[in-house]
């Protein structure tokens, strides 16, 4: 396995989806080549990194809005 | 919003319960309202879409097949609506990726070595910067990226709802959001290289 083809498939070994001999290769790579392993585990750390982002909240002004117009039109129908 | 919770909600809409309307303003108006702002950038646009999306979900509740997930459905009817308005608005200032996807020698091994940052400690104050740092980035995404990026890692929809919310294959999700991620990734380790 080259390092190119393990940076293409780190997605499915990240979400289990990987063949077990693939699997098997993926791992024995990122044992020898500690570029690969950097790779992998700074890949996983911005998808966790990303998890934690919290959206901002509806502006309250926004959702009395939403509300008042949804009241609107249900009484309406 | 747990399922079963969800199922008693589903219910009561089709029951035509007025405060049901209020608990699905409360449970989904911010989500859809962070959806459609981050593709539409205008909040007067973002509140239409989440006016329009909600009355949508009441008026054609009795439409919603229960083998679905609500949210997927409703994320699925946000996500037209953005597009609609997305069509009028002609958008050139997105970052084009190629130039933050990893590069290799012609043996297929890494040109250069790779950093591990995601070794080192960080104080609660990097981690903050950080997720300023990733959240501009996603800003910069164009739509195709940063929209399979929010469903998946930030809404925590799994890569096949995402799939039937967007009307794409499994593999085009999978490819976009990673090279979505692969973009993110770059933004980080040249935080770390400078």
């Amino acid at each position: 396995m080259r390092c190119e083809d393990l940076v293409s498939i780190i997605i499915d070994y990240l979400e289990d989806s990987m063949d077990p001999a693939f699997k098997e290769e993926f791992e024995r790579h990122m044992g020898d080549c500690s570029s690969c392993l950097a790779f992998f585990e700074t890949y996983k750390k911005t998808r966790d990194l990303t998890k934690e982002i919290k959206c901002d909240d509806i502006p309250p002004d926004v959702q009395d809005r939403v509300r008042a117009f949804l009241k609107k039109k249900i009484s309406q129908a | 919003m747990a399922s079963a919770q969800e199922a008693r909600l589903v219910q009561r809409l089709k029951d035509k319960d007025p405060a049901a309307m209020d608990e699905l303003v409360d449970a989904y108006s911010g989500k859809i309202f962070n959806l459609s702002i981050g593709l539409l950038k205008k909040e007067e646009d973002a509140e239409d879409v989440v006016q329009d999306t909600l009355l949508q979900v009441f008026e054609k509740i009795n439409t919603f097949r229960e083998e679905a997930a609500l949210s997927s459905w409703m994320y699925r009817i946000a996500l037209n609506f953005s597009y609609m308005k997305l069509r009028k608005i002609k958008r050139d200032d997105y970052t084009p990726l190629e130039e933050y996807l990893p590069k290799f020698r012609s043996d297929g091994m890494h040109s250069m070595p790779v950093q591990n940052w995601a070794e080192k400690g960080e104080t609660t104050l990097l981690r903050k910067e950080l997720g300023e740092i990733l959240k501009d980035s996603i800003n910069s995404l164009s739509e195709k990226y940063r929209i399979v990026l929010q469903l998946r890692d930030i809404d925590g929809f799994s890569t096949e709802e995402v799939a039937n919310i967007t009307g794409m294959t499994v593999p085009a999700v999978k490819s976009r959001l990673h090279r979505a991620r692969l973009f993110l990734r770059e933004k980080i380790s040249t935080y770390y290289r400078d």
